[in-house]
């Protein structure tokens, strides 16, 4: 279970943000929970002390008390890594992505009347729901691999495939629909952490079979959905070929 | 039975030719390659043998040559790196010759036999491949070959210079050595050619040396008016708050007038006119450049400075982000100067041609990297992602796109660094880590 914490210093705001996220969880029937309103870091920070719980974070940025959003971010982030950190705040020229990186924040929303905070509120609850139930689901299942310092994600179904770096044996490129990732990794690594609609077509390359469009058996090519053409070892085509009857 | 040893004499000098070659060459030889390169190269010796024993260094010149031009792609490289070893053996040639002269041997009468014949090869291979590790180590730890940018009258004054070395002592060990009247004519031959070998070696590493000041004055220079048109940048802004400290004497005064008159309408549209649309202006590009105080590394800042400022002369609106002191990136500067440089490039091609185009660029300092975020917006269709990172395509259309897989190359050469490139509905987004620490193995 997902629990969920707002902390907001205007309380009209914290009232509007916690009956979107209430509805949303009502109609949606997400396993969440909201277990704290409250305009208090202090409250949030000592709430989750040695817990093991994941959370999704629903912060402001200017508390009005001895610490910002900022500082309470990177607390959050100590005690619990894999939460959800969203940032909501009115103010726009408060550095949007240095925020969302530095505390790996899943977003950073500005609310007014002419934005679609809601919106963006509702999809963050829907990415931290798949991502958090993913591991268990088909369709939503992710990679998660290590970029830099950071966990990074990628749904399993937007992964069209893993190949090595051919100019630096230690990295490892990740195409998926719309994102290439070069990380530090080892084909072995990667394939470990995959389930069997993924398989090698060569030593250097690790093809998701739900994107695979054809193999050309004589060219030893394998062509994808999105286009994208990978060489095929002789040796992997044919239990390739198994696997796709 | 002469032909045998003839042969495996060959054999073990081809070996060792290549020994000094891979001493030499700033890119690695794999196991495999190395087998296969003395298989290559001894069957095409043995074959060249037959018709002349001379013809042997050709052959080896050219497909060690040609060998190392696939690999490297460097033309100075591939030539220094073939043709340096011929030199290094008949210098040790040589050297070694002296050394039995010293002694008052008779070369010519003691490698007669093949056993002092082996003693012989084997204090010039002792020799050699001393020597090419030095000359290696100066090439690739204190010169750098590989990432020389040389101009190409350069180039052919060092291939020539190196060409006419090899050409003078190569005719000598073919002709000259047996026609010496006295050992002691032998002696000073060998000693004299031998120090110009040297000698001619010091020059050419000195022009090296001097071409790469001169690159690196090249590169300051273009620093330096980076950061001159940021500086007439801060300048404009400096003179534009001026303007507007003035004018807002004025403004005031003017609106006291209506209020003391109790105008309200005059008051209005007054406000509707002059003050909201400089409030606007006070919003827009000019005032978005202030974060780049926080990057404290001048190439980095003139790079980008130089690139906002030309963005914003397309009317991209363009934000920098920092938040703290940037002082330090584990890169190369030049590299990291050349990868902001590719990606601001493209940022800007790609949002010129939308109606609000956009580039957001933030320096994010985490506790153990540096993240550097690239955003901008683009004009729809883009192609397919994984087609970005390859030569000649780019979202403007063919030969526009040698950009990311440069940037691409670059990143490559560094085990500290990743990359996540990602489209997101007309959005760009492009985010490169640096790790601080270098110890990650």
């Amino acid at each position: 279970m997902l629990k969920v914490y707002i902390c907001e210093d205007d309380a009209k705001q914290c009232m509007h943000v916690k009956s979107i996220i209430e509805k949303a969880i009502l109609i949606e029937a997400y396993d969440m929970e909201l277990v704290m309103f409250t305009s208090d870091p202090h409250k949030i920070i000592e709430s989750i002390q040695n817990t093991n719980n994941t959370g999704i974070y629903f912060l402001d940025i200017d508390l009005k008390t001895d610490i910002d959003g900022f500082i309470l971010a990177e607390s959050i982030r100590k005690q619990d890594p894999r939460g959800f950190i969203i940032f909501i705040t009115a103010n726009a020229d408060m550095l949007p992505l240095t925020f969302k990186y530095k505390c790996e924040a899943m977003d950073y929303i500005i609310k007014g009347p002419d934005t679609d905070y809601i919106k963006r509120i509702n999809s963050c609850l829907q990415e931290a729901n798949d991502r958090f139930s993913g591991q268990n689901s088909l369709n939503t299942k992710v990679f998660n691999f290590k970029f830099g310092d950071t966990i990074s994600h990628e749904r399993f179904d937007n992964i069209i495939l893993f190949e090595n770096n051919p100019d630096n044996p230690h990295k490892i490129s990740m195409y998926s629909t719309n994102r290439v990732v070069d990380f530090r990794s080892a084909l072995k690594e990667v394939e470990k952490n995959l389930d069997e609609r993924f398989a090698k077509c060569s030593n250097r390359c690790i093809i998701n079979l739900d994107m695979l469009d054809y193999v050309d058996k004589k060219g030893n090519i394998v062509t994808m959905k999105t286009g994208q053409t990978v060489l095929a070892s002789t040796r992997y085509i044919r239990s390739l070929l198994k696997k796709i009857q | 039975m002469y032909s045998i040893h003839y042969n495996i004499a060959t054999l073990l000098t081809l070996s060792l030719l290549l020994i000094s070659i891979c001493n030499i060459s700033p890119v690695k030889f794999s196991k495999k390659e190395f087998l296969g390169l003395i298989v290559i190269l001894s069957i095409a010796s043995l074959i060249a043998s037959n018709i002349s024993q001379y013809l042997i260094t050709v052959v080896f010149i050219l497909i060690s040559g040609l060998f190392l031009y696939i690999k490297t792609k460097n033309i100075l490289v591939t030539i220094i790196t073939a043709i340096l070893p011929m030199g290094f053996t008949t210098v040790c040639n040589y050297i070694a010759i002296s050394i039995f002269v010293l002694f008052n041997i008779d070369v010519n009468e003691y490698t007669k036999t093949f056993s002092n014949y082996l003693v012989f090869v084997l204090i010039c291979m002792i020799l050699i491949f001393i020597l090419s590790r030095i000359i290696g180590y100066i090439l690739n730890k204190k010169i750098k070959l590989l990432e020389l940018e040389i101009l190409n009258k350069q180039l052919n004054l060092i291939t020539i210079s190196i060409l006419f070395i090899l050409g003078i002592l190569y005719f000598n060990i073919v002709y000259g050595n047996d026609y010496y009247p006295t050992n002691k004519a032998l002696f000073a031959s060998c000693a004299l050619q031998v120090l110009q070998f040297v000698f001619t070696l010091y020059i050419m590493f000195n022009l090296i040396k001097s071409i790469k000041t001169e690159t690196e004055i090249v590169h300051k220079e273009e620093l330096l008016k980076q950061l001159q048109s940021y500086t007439n940048e801060l300048e404009g802004l400096y003179t534009t708050m001026r303007e507007f400290r003035h004018d807002y004497i004025n403004t005031l005064s003017t609106m006291v007038g209506y209020i003391k008159e109790k105008d309200i309408e005059q008051l209005e549209t007054y406000f509707d006119e002059k003050i909201i649309p400089t409030g606007k202006s006070m919003d827009s590009n000019n005032f978005k450049l202030g974060s780049l105080k926080y990057i404290k590394i001048p190439e980095i800042k003139g790079i980008i400075a130089t690139k906002a400022i030309f963005a914003q002369e397309k009317n991209i609106n363009f934000s920098i982000e920092a938040k703290e002191e940037i002082s330090k990136i584990a890169m190369e500067l030049l590299d990291l100067g050349k990868i902001i440089g590719i990606v601001l490039d493209n940022a800007i091609e790609a949002a010129e041609v939308c109606a609000n185009g956009y580039i957001r660029l933030a320096i994010v300092k985490k506790s153990d990297e540096t993240n550097i975020i690239i955003i901008n917006n683009y004009k729809l269709p883009i192609p397919p992602i994984y087609t970005l990172y390859d030569q000649g395509v780019s979202t403007k259309g063919p030969n526009r796109g040698l950009g990311l897989s440069n940037l691409k190359k670059i990143l490559s050469k560094y085990i500290n660094t990743s990359i996540d490139i990602s489209t997101e509905g007309e959005e760009f987004c492009l985010n490169i880590k640096i790790i601080n620490s270098i110890n990650m193995e």
